[in-house]
């Protein structure tokens, strides 16, 4: 209980941080509560097409007339469902093994490495278009499973690296000499001091994730979204042509904007993060 | 005697985020020229902190109050502009920091360190820069050719040091600043780097001042000593005064909590509590919640330093009366 | 009637060890043929600069660093052998005391939970009982009110106050051996003694013993009372004895440099010229070590030809008092 009473202390003092919860707040009503407000209608309407922002259309429309501020509200939910389960089960799988490795060495360092070149040499795409044709994925979160399995192995390794040097630390041999065990050096002593590494990483991931849905997309693995953001941002560029219309400008900024607030949320609530961790850096 | 330095009324705060941090108060202190003058002072004593201010290389959370002066030969170096202090710094004065925080570029030769900070100041040719080197070099007993063309990393610790007290005395500087000198060195350099201070001392007759934690290094060189505590100078005087007759307790404990080679081990004992918290700095005199005399008066009022014989001040209540000596 | 014996059994014994390194591609003894043992309740001083291998040995007793040759015996058992485990039995006999108390702590935990963790990690009480067992832990280092002291993190103490906090985590697991590795170099001076005295009543109260590895022969002396001090120069005992014994008559010519180079907290001592018998030599590169010189060579302003034919070995000169050195007189010497 006083932790939580800390945290939001922590919160309320660091403006950049709070901020940041803010923005991911917003993003998680959008998510969960948007799509019950604002109804999807995705019937083209020609006549309307690339409407630049106005009072019927608070982001004007895309290229078949469609409100694109709908499209963003209802693309939030699977957007979010997909970077945050990417990153966390990616994060998990590199915390665990990344801390074994470099914590205990030997046969097990050997053979995670193994697993981790493994993954890191074989080519993603020719896996997944084999993977598309024998499985269809129709829920977000087992496409960010998918995701995650290609994005654990650089992250275990990083991890690795650092837990090699932290192992070194006297904090750490004193914990040997006490006897405590593994399990509580990796988890209780070596974890806490790399979170600031695994927050940073985590928001890459997440960030990276967004864009790899789309190129899973194209690959035909999962049914095209076009409400996706990274799929609006993919259409707008490429595919029709709202580069070359001034009036589409809000359809290619739209869900350009949205994916960097996010990650900006995201990136200042990890400042806080750092501050429920390290207590060090706490200005309470 | 007229003095070469001054300090008058130094008040020094740190504003941090977790407040103002008084690492300095109103403190004056004189050096004499051609003297060794010791600051002691442990953790939270504020003298490194003073000798930032006299070389004016403090943070920017640093705030000096206005009463404060250094007067250096008439100047007021609270008050110079960046050139005048530019020119201050290493050509007035010179300093000697701590072997880790050497003032050594790891980039460049012994050589060109030389040359680099005399042509800067001097003009000149590198000719000229060398063959003060190479003097100054004989001075602090060091191989010239050898470790001209050395770099830092390539010397051991003790050559490092002394190269940092020829590159010192380079500039023909008045005064020497040195800040815990030895500190990373072992028993036998520091003992070998002092000696070489004292005949340097004697050659050159040139002031120095010695920042240090051990008061037996300050037994060995200096003249003159003030020992500081919680930011204010709380003693000071010539050093065989000052050691033999102690006035304020916290001089006292800090000798007496030296143990040395001979003497009897019961008759040492260590100054009760802990350093203080320069946040929250205690009433009246800082000193007292670990003085074994206080006295109410000494909760209440801060003492001020007073002269108490010639020479010698001290800033105590109840200065030698509680000692019954 | 009850007759006490009392046996005082050797905890630890270092038998020709030998520890090597490869810095800069080279290989180098850190450590050179060192035996030594600790019985029950003793202090044992090691003095040495830094390069002396005298932390060095200390990290190999605790099981750190594995001698290349010579074993550590924990109660006759080699610590390094494969068959050794470091059970929780065999970690509880010796713990260790280390120079700098802010890397002894984990950063991000309060000094509460540093203490408890070993303390319910070893059942040593139950859980509901583990803050009066830390509260007791910090009275018993004089840190009051231990409520004040439990909820701050590492870096919110001081150096001397979080060395406290060092030493009442070395007794959690009720050792019979505490190696202190320069505990107090990092500590105001003032403050010194207050930690010396704290592990002394340790000492004599809990039977404990000590082994104090220190440059500071000053502070050596203080600590080790009536106990035995070893003097490492460049990996080798040169000289050992009882402290009292060595500090008044040094027969080495290293520790007879070393005591004359120790400042002197009285002026009128310290400014007396005083000679210090020894090489000034500066060098980065030491010359290396050879198997048929005395270590000392290089520095020694005594040597003598049969310096740089033999290695001199530990004679004894006296009960307890060892030297290795060719030229200590030979009237000296108990054959």
């Amino acid at each position: 209980m006083q932790k939580i009473f800390i945290i939001f202390k922590i919160l309320w003092k660091n403006p950049r941080a709070f901020a940041g919860f803010l923005g991911l707040l917003f993003f998680l009503l959008m998510a969960f509560a948007g799509p019950l407000i604002i109804p999807l209608d995705m019937t083209p309407k020609y006549l309307e097409r690339f409407l630049p922002p106005g009072s019927k259309h608070i982001l004007g429309t895309d290229y078949a007339g469609r409100d694109i501020f709908m499209q963003i509200v209802h693309g939030s939910k699977d957007i979010i469902v997909i970077a945050f389960s990417t990153a966390i089960i990616s994060t998990f799988i590199a915390v665990v093994l990344g801390i074994m490795a470099g914590f205990m060495g030997g046969w097990v360092d050997t053979l995670i490495m193994r697993i981790v070149d493994i993954f890191l040499t074989v080519p993603h795409f020719p896996i997944m278009a084999i993977f598309a044709a024998l499985f269809k994925i129709k829920h977000p979160f087992f496409l960010g499973v998918v995701l995650a399995i290609w994005s654990w192995p650089s992250l275990a390794r990083a991890i690795r690296s650092q837990i090699l040097s932290l192992k070194e630390r006297e904090f750490i041999q004193i914990s040997i000499i006490l006897g405590m065990g593994l399990p509580h050096i990796m988890f209780k002593e070596l974890l806490p001091n790399i979170i600031p590494y695994i927050s940073i990483n985590f928001i890459n991931i997440a960030k990276n994730a967004i864009t790899a849905s789309v190129g899973i997309m194209l690959l035909g693995l999962v049914p095209l979204s076009v409400t996706n953001w990274g799929m609006m941002l993919n259409l707008a560029t490429f595919q029709t042509g709202a580069i070359y219309v001034p009036s589409a400008l809000s359809y290619l900024l739209s869900p350009l904007f949205a994916i960097v607030l996010l990650q900006y949320s995201l990136l200042c609530f990890a400042g806080g993060v750092e501050e429920i961790f390290d207590p060090r850096l706490r200005k309470i | 005697m007229e003095k070469i330095l001054e300090i008058k009324n130094l008040t020094l705060n740190y504003y941090t985020s977790a407040g103002k941090m008084k690492a300095v108060e109103k403190v004056s202190i004189g050096f004499e020229p051609a003297k060794i003058t010791a600051i002691i002072g442990e953790s939270g004593s504020g003298k490194s902190t003073l000798v930032k201010a006299i070389l004016q290389i403090l943070p920017p959370n640093a705030e000096i109050t206005p009463e404060s002066e250094i007067l250096f030969k008439d100047k007021n170096l609270l008050q110079l502009d960046k050139e005048a202090l530019r020119r201050f710094r290493w050509r007035e004065v010179s300093m000697v920091f701590q072997n880790a925080q050497s003032g050594l570029n790891p980039t460049l030769t012994i050589r060109d360190q030389f040359v680099d900070t005399y042509l800067a100041h001097y003009g000149g040719s590198p000719k000229d820069a060398i063959g003060k080197a190479e003097k100054l070099l004989n001075l602090v007993k060091l191989p010239a050719t050898t470790v001209l063309s050395a770099y830092p990393h390539q010397l051991s610790g003790g050559m490092k040091q002394r190269v940092i007290i020829a590159l010192a005395l380079l500039l023909d500087p008045e005064f020497v600043i040195l800040d815990e000198p030895t500190t990373a060195l072992d028993m036998l350099t520091q003992a070998f780097i002092f000696d070489l201070l004292e005949d340097i001392h004697k050659q050159m007759q040139i002031p120095m001042i010695l920042i240090t934690h051990d008061i037996s290094l300050a037994a060995k060189i200096a003249h003159a000593i003030g020992v500081m505590y919680a930011g204010k100078i709380i003693e000071a005087g010539e050093i065989e005064e000052v050691f033999t007759r102690s006035i304020h307790p916290y001089t006292r404990g800090l000798i007496k909590a030296m143990p040395s080679l001979k003497g009897d081990i019961s008759s040492y004992s260590p100054i009760a509590g802990d350093p203080p918290d320069l946040f929250h700095k205690p009433s009246g005199c800082l000193f007292h919640p670990r003085c074994k005399y206080a006295k109410p008066l000494c909760r209440e009022t801060q003492p001020e330093l007073i002269e108490i014989s010639t020479g010698h001040l001290v800033a105590c209540h109840y200065g030698g009366e509680v000692f019954g000596d | 009637m009850e007759e006490k014996f009392l046996v005082t059994e050797i905890i630890v014994r270092v038998n020709n060890v030998t520890i090597e390194f490869c810095r800069e591609g080279k290989r180098f003894k850190a450590v050179e043929d060192v035996s030594f043992s600790i019985k029950q309740g003793e202090i044992l001083t090691l003095i040495g600069e830094s390069g002396s291998g005298k932390s060095t040995i200390g990290k190999a007793i605790i099981g750190i660093n594995k001698p290349s040759s010579g074993e550590v015996y924990y109660k006759e058992e080699n610590i390094f052998s494969p068959s050794f485990h470091w059970t929780i039995e065999k970690r509880a006999l010796v713990q260790i005391i280390l120079q700098d108390p802010y890397a002894s702590f984990n950063p991000l935990r309060t000094i509460f939970q540093q203490l408890a963790d070993p303390l319910l990690h070893h059942k040593q009480c139950k859980a509901s009982d583990v803050k009066r067992e830390v509260a007791k832990l910090l009275e018993m280092v004089t840190l009051t009110p231990p409520e004040y002291f439990m909820e701050k993190y590492p870096f919110q103490l001081s150096g001397g106050q979080l060395q406290r906090v060092s030493i009442a985590r070395s007794t959690i697991l009720k050792p019979k051996l505490i190696i202190a590795d320069e505990p107090v170099s990092a500590v105001d001076a003032s403050l010194k003694l207050s930690i010396l005295e704290l592990m002394k009543k340790l000492n004599q109260s809990s039977n404990v013993s000590f082994l104090y590895i220190t440059h500071d022969l000053a502070t050596a002396r203080y600590f080790t009372g009536n106990g035995r001090i070893l003097v490492m120069y460049r990996g080798r005992i040169v000289e050992e004895g009882l402290v009292e014994k060595i500090v008044k008559n040094p027969l080495h010519p290293y520790l007879k440099a070393l005591i004359s180079a120790i400042p002197v907290p009285d002026p009128k001592e310290a400014k007396k010229k005083r000679e210090i018998n020894i090489k000034d030599t500066e060098e980065k590169e030491m010359p290396e070590l050879t198997a048929t010189s005395c270590n000392f060579l290089s520095r020694c302003v005594y040597s003598k030809e049969i310096c740089t034919t033999m290695l001199p070995q530990l004679v004894e000169v006296e009960p307890v008092h060892r030297v290795a050195c060719h030229l200590v007189k030979k009237e000296e010497r108990i054959e």
